[in-house]
């Protein structure tokens, strides 16, 4: 008798897997979220439109994403120009924040205003505690490099990480991994999605 | 007929007719599938349906469209899985175990829903998509993108792991006389 003959279901099992519900009634939001998911992407259209709308061309999603690296921009740019009492103690860590598809989604129908603030407060918070040390927002292109078969190669493409794109970055001073954690858990950035990674900074 | 007058229209009427035909199955599949984490469940359906009104056009009934569905989110669920693998909670302590939120149902199917969601992800998959959906282990092979023997030996793993669970959960509590002949034994294993 081969080993997957002895893990075969008795009837008693299969009765009971059989017997477990096929369906589960969703939550109604789901249905509102899921339709207006669609409609914001031009996949379904509304009804009472007048005429057909077009499908999100990749230009338009590109503006999306646009609009939304525009909020983190202008929320770095302004809180980083503001003239600040330069930190003091503690070691010093790197936030990077990475945007994927699912958080251009998830900020693509929020108003702009909302997240300025919300991003705006959380900056200001790492200025009052004189923990801000630096905030960069990076443009989408890049460029990526690679030795190959003794010939340095060249690629624009500088997405291909597990989390997406790096957006933009902070530099902040912590106590340990720990505090920095604890810092970067209350960024926005996270609800809505993206990924932050933190890595120390080695002193030289 | 749903989807071809959605894909006539392609109007929200008819979308919400073809969604409320799909999505409790769908639902109750990636609630299993998350180990019953319902708001990974509502973004693996959300995401799910995004992605099948994207490629409806070319949906050319090779299969169910329910079974088409399905194999969307379970893809969804497994690219979820390989992005958050190797988080853990930043602080555990508040992080409630999502294996305790299996919706409560009744009797055994409490003690059968919660030992399901308590396997590892990979075995909990195969043995929703061939105990309870029904699929071949060719049709889950092609889906998980594994070979048909590591299907089967993965449902093996699966179901053994299951039936621990069951039979963990089954254990009686020890009667008084057992607790005390236990303590007092372990108090004479113990050096001076």
């Amino acid at each position: 008798m081969s080993q997957h003959d002895t893990d075969e279901l008795s009837q008693t099992e299969r009765r009971a897997l059989a017997a477990l519900p096929r369906q589960l009634a969703p939550p109604s939001t789901l249905e509102e979220r899921t339709v207006r998911a669609l409609i914001e992407r031009g996949l379904v259209r509304a009804s009472g439109a007048q005429s057909p709308r077009a499908r999100l061309s990749l230009m338009a999603l590109g503006g999306l994403t646009a609009a939304a690296a525009l909020v983190i921009g202008m929320t770095i740019g302004w809180w980083f120009t503001r003239p600040t009492t330069p930190p003091t103690s503690g070691e010093q860590f790197m936030l990077l924040l990475y945007e994927d598809e699912a958080f251009q989604h998830s900020v693509a129908g929020r108003p702009q205003q909302h997240l300025v603030r919300e991003y705006g407060e959380w900056a200001g918070a790492l200025r009052d505690q004189e923990r801000l040390l630096a905030a960069e927002k990076l443009a989408v292109d890049g460029r990526l490099l690679a030795r190959v078969r003794d010939e340095v190669q060249v690629s624009v493409d500088v997405s291909a990480t597990p989390h997406g794109i790096v957006a933009g970055f902070f530099i902040i001073t912590a106590r340990d991994y720990d505090e920095a954690v604890a810092v970067a858990s209350r960024s926005p950035h996270l609800r809505y999605g993206g990924r932050i990674a933190i890595r120390r900074i080695e002193p030289t | 007929m749903l989807v071809a007058a959605f894909r006539r229209t392609r109007d929200e009427r008819a979308f919400r007719a073809l969604y409320r035909r799909h999505t409790p199955s769908l639902y109750a599949m990636a609630v299993r599938l998350t180990g019953g984490h319902e708001p990974d469940a509502e973004d693996i359906v959300q995401d799910t349906w995004i992605r099948a009104v994207d490629a409806l056009d070319r949906f050319g009934w090779r299969s169910s469209l329910r079974t088409w569905l399905i194999g969307i989110a379970v893809n969804c669920h497994r690219e979820r899985c390989r992005r958050d693998a190797g988080l853990v909670p930043f602080d555990a302590r508040d992080v409630p175990d999502r294996r305790s939120d299996s919706p409560a149902r009744a009797g055994t199917r409490i003690d059968l829903e919660r030992a399901i969601a308590a396997l590892a992800d990979g075995y909990r998959e195969v043995l929703v998509l061939f105990d309870i959906e029904g699929y071949t282990h060719r049709e889950i092979a092609t889906l998980l993108r594994i070979q048909e023997g590591t299907c089967k030996s993965q449902l093996s793993r699966a179901r053994r792991a299951l039936r621990q669970a069951l039979a963990d959960s089954a254990l009686p509590e020890p009667r008084p006389e057992e607790r005390q002949r236990e303590s007092t034994r372990h108090r004479r294993t113990q050096p001076d």
